[in-house]
This record gives structure tokens, sequence and C-alpha cells, in this order.
């Protein structure tokens, strides 16, 4: 097995997404030709359901990502950004997508036939730092796109932090407005985020299957997981997690297993391998299952469908500190629950070069992980988005050794 | 050494006051009239000051030290190089660790750049 690798999935759902995602950037393309406007901007702050609402079209370069490492593009992006001075140390992430704005964008023959061009910018004021600084390069690149710079205040949440972030939000559809001419239709936004919060229920429905023993959904199912990222609020996403869930729901009632025979639950902590899915798989031959992670969790939000506009204020301000922007206490706390919720065996520890904030307090969680709930774990150096920091020898030699432990101690009736 | 943008230097202490009719008026100002930190600063904000700082100083070149991993700042680095560089200003990029062991390999980096400059 190579450095690289897809995943095998086993859910028929699972084989569909790869139309959802052709479908996603075909619009885009769509929307270019026809004059729709489109506004590039990072996930999970409300900006999505605004956009859907008011028949705008919206793009997210950080998703583009794991899509390159998917068609192995990613070396050539990563060649540009180094010929600009960007660090190898440096997010991928963010070298991926300066290194495709200034490089292969618009040349003949890029996959799902690249990014539509912008018209808009929403660039963040908070957030990673890596994400700020890709939108800043992202304005840079396309002067002629209007820029929406959003700046939401620090948690814990306050009244008059909802109050700010729902003058915010109005600024938005105020600047959208301006700019495209398009009104918000504010029934219409009802209906979004009621779509949006269905999908999130959904997302909690099918996730909270992975408690069952075995379970019916894996990691290397986490695909799934683009219709969180870039169709919250529509029928599509809905519809589809409804499929998904409907399957899900028949393996875990018939006590349908993802693997033949289920022996080991792992955790999977920080984000995943985009270039290497197939790693999910590898723990099979030791009846491993990646049954839950850190990032799955970080895509569902329930929303007050009653106030659209509040909810989607609450959604911006609950979004950005859930996984990379936490305190390490709070990290700490959503792994040992996740490892309780889930029945796990063992947890893999992802040391991510590309996403430094998530790697942080690794040896705190590992510690507490061993003291609180005695349960193993193993760290394995690598990145989410740079195969030249990942490798599989030294990968399969860590969890080889890690699995056998882990089998022994079921085998002598400890979890 | 004319001019620096360093966090714990010159850009730490400018202003050197803030103006309000008490002292923590005072403070709150100079607070937020700060430059902040490039981890919070835009890349546009950035360039016309360290411009600024260039020409007001008469500075002939510019040394990006950077502290090994620092986001912020080897983000900004590719967008300030190409505009100083565009401005005839020849920069020179080191990174260091907490080891500090560079010292002689430091030292002839900094004999070229100094040549290249004229000093």
């Amino acid at each position: 097995m190579g450095n690289t690798q897809k995943s095998t999935k086993r859910l028929a759902t699972a084989r569909e997404l790869q139309q959802i995602v052709a479908e996603f950037y075909l619009e885009g393309h769509e929307a270019k030709r026809t004059g729709k406007p489109v506004g590039w901007m990072p996930p999970m702050n409300g900006l999505i359901e605004i956009f859907y609402a008011m028949d705008l079209m919206p793009v997210f370069p950080e998703n583009w990502s794991p899509v390159c490492a998917a068609f192995g593009l990613i070396d050539k992006n990563y060649q540009a950004a180094e010929s600009m001075g960007f660090s190898p140390d440096l997010c991928g992430y963010l070298r991926n997508c300066v290194g495709y704005i200034n490089g292969m964008m618009g040349t003949e023959g890029v996959p799902l036939g690249g990014l539509p061009e912008p018209d808009m910018i929403f660039m963040p004021g908070a957030g990673c730092v890596p994400t700020m600084k890709n939108f800043q390069y992202i304005a840079r690149r396309f002067p002629g796109a209007k820029v929406f710079l959003g700046d939401p205040p620090p948690v814990p949440i306050q009244r008059y932090h909802i109050d700010y972030a729902v003058h915010e939000i109005k600024r938005i559809i105020a600047f959208l407005t301006e700019v495209t001419g398009r009104k918000m239709d504010y029934d219409r936004l009802g209906e979004v985020v009621r779509l949006s919060d269905q999908a999130c229920a959904l997302w909690d429905e099918i996730t909270g299957y992975r408690r069952c023993i075995p379970t019916p959904i894996s990691a290397a199912e986490v695909g799934l997981m683009f219709v969180m990222v870039t169709r919250q609020g529509t029928r599509t996403a809905v519809d589809y997690l409804a499929r998904v869930r409907d399957e899900v729901k028949e393996r875990a009632e018939k006590g349908a297993g993802i693997i033949a025979e289920e022996k080991v639950r792992l955790f999977w902590d920080n984000i995943p391998l985009w270039y290497n899915l197939g790693l999910f798989n590898y723990f099979e031959k030791y009846g491993g299952v990646v049954v839950a992670e850190t990032y799955s969790a970080a895509w569902s939000i329930r929303l007050d469908v009653d106030n659209p506009l509040e909810a989607l204020a609450m959604k911006s301000l609950m979004s950005y500190p859930m996984v990379s922007c936490v305190s390490m206490k709070r990290r700490k706390e959503m792994v040992l629950r996740a490892c309780r919720d889930y029945h796990i065996d063992g947890v893999i520890l992802h040391s991510n070069k590309s996403c430094l904030p998530i790697t942080l307090g690794q040896m705190d969680i590992k510690r507490a992980l061993h003291e609180e709930l005695g349960v193993p774990s193993v760290v394995i150096e690598a990145d989410h988005m740079d195969p030249a920091n990942f490798s599989m020898a030294q990968f399969e030699a860590r969890v080889d050794a890690f699995m056998e432990v882990l089998l022994q101690r079921k085998g002598s009736g400890r979890r | 050494m004319v001019a620096d943008d360093l966090c714990n230097g010159y850009r730490f202490c400018e202003p050197a006051d803030g103006s309000g009719k008490d002292p923590m008026e005072r403070l709150i100002d100079r607070y937020i009239h700060r430059f902040p930190c490039p981890a919070r600063a835009t890349i546009e904000d950035r360039v016309p000051r360290v411009r600024e700082l260039v020409e007001r100083s008469g500075a002939r070149g510019v040394i990006f030290l950077f502290q090994k991993f620092c986001t912020p700042h080897l983000a900004d680095y590719p967008a300030l190089a190409a505009e100083l560089k565009n401005g005839g200003i020849p920069v020179l990029l080191v990174e260091m660790d907490e080891s500090g062991n560079i010292e002689g390999q430091l030292k002839t980096r900094f004999e070229a750049f100094f040549e290249i400059i004229g000093g």
C-alpha cells in the first residue's frame, strides 16, 4: 500500500456521493455562465444559508483542497505555492489553495473544471490563521471581486454577541443586495434554515448509529461530510442524508456491521488524510473499525427554525471554536466524551503538521485517555494534506503493534 | 538596524500614548490603535506599513527573521517579499528555532546580503 489510497466504501449511498460532488462543481460553472453571482467563503458560519436563500452560488476553497488531494493535484499546487515563497511548514490547505489560484486555475483539464472565479469574497477576521491568510491571498488574486470582511467576537457567547452577530448578518445581506441587486426573501430564508436544521438532525441521527455494536457506518464513509460542507440548507442534502440514514438504520437494526467481524472500536483524532482515506480500511485486517472522529462532529449545529437570523448568528458564533480554535480543556473533554459514547477501545492520535491548533494538546489527551478511561492510544505523525509528511511504513509499524496490544486486551476480557 | 516590524520591537511600543479624558480611555485608545500582530492584520494593511517603514528609515534591505513554524509571519512573507522586491528592495529570509545553533551559517548569509545592498 502506497502513501496515497482511496477508501473502500461499503454503503450503497456512499457511492452516490460522487455525483453530488460533480453536480455541485457543475452548478458553480453554470452560475458563472448564466451570471449568477459567485461568492468564495469559509464554511460553517451561516453564510451558506443566506446564499442559497438569495439564489447565489457559494464556493468553498477549503473543501476544494480535499478534492485536489483525491484527484492527485496537490503536488503541482504545492510547487506553485513554494515558488511564490510559501514555506512547506505552512498548512496544506493554504498552500494548496494559493498554489491553485496562482497556478493551474483556468487551465485546460482541471478535474471538475476547478473553481469558478469569485464575484465576492468573504474574508474572515477570526478562526484559524491559515484560513484568514488564505482569503487575504484570494482577495489579492481577484482584485475585481467585492470583499466583505467579517469579524466574529470571542466566546463565551453573551446576548450582546448574538445581537452583534445578527447585525453582521444584516450587513452581509445589505452587501449582497448592493453587489448583486438581489433582495432577501425572508420566507425563503426560513425555509433554507429549516432545511439546514433538518440536515443537521439527520447527521446527528446517522452519527448516533455509530454507537451500535457493531457500527453500521465507519470513518471510511467520511466523504458524506461533503453535503454538510457545501449543501446545508438545500433539499439535496436532506434527501441524500435521509437515504443514508435509511441504509444505516436498516443495517443497525439487522445488526450488520460495516465489516464482517468487528473486534476493536477505534477513534481517530484530528483531520483525516484526504489523500489516503484508505487508511481507515487498514485496521480491518485486525477486525478494527474507526467508529468516530474529531472532525465529523464539527459540521452539525441545530438551528432555531423560528428565528432564522438569530439561528444563523448563533451558528456563526458557535462554529469556529468547534475544533481548531477551542481550549485544550474542552478539546480533551470532547475526545473523552466521544470515547465513552462510542464504546472506544483505542485512539489514533493523528499528529498533523498541517493543523497545529488541533494537534496541540494531544499529549494531554493521551494521558487523560489512559488515566481517566484506561483507553490506550497511539500517535501517528502525518499531515492532512501533504503526503510528503507521511510514511506508510512507519504507520504500519506503529499501528500493527498497537492493534496487537488492543486485541490482546480484548482477548483477556479488559476493555 | 534602522527600523523593525517585530512583534516585540517597535510595533510593541507604537503609538507611545493614546488620547482620551482619563487614563483608562487613553490606555484603550492606545491599544486599539496599535498595529496588530500579523495573526490579526491583513496583508493589504501590512504591505503599505512595511513599505512606509522602509522609506521613512532609508533602509536599503529588509531581513525577515522568523521563529520556526510561525504561521502568520510565514504566510505574509510571499506577498511582502514580492512587493519589496518590485520596489527594488532586496530581502533576506532567516528562520530560526529555539536551539539558536545557526550562528556560523547566518554570518555568511548576512555578509553576502550586505554585499548585495552595498553595506
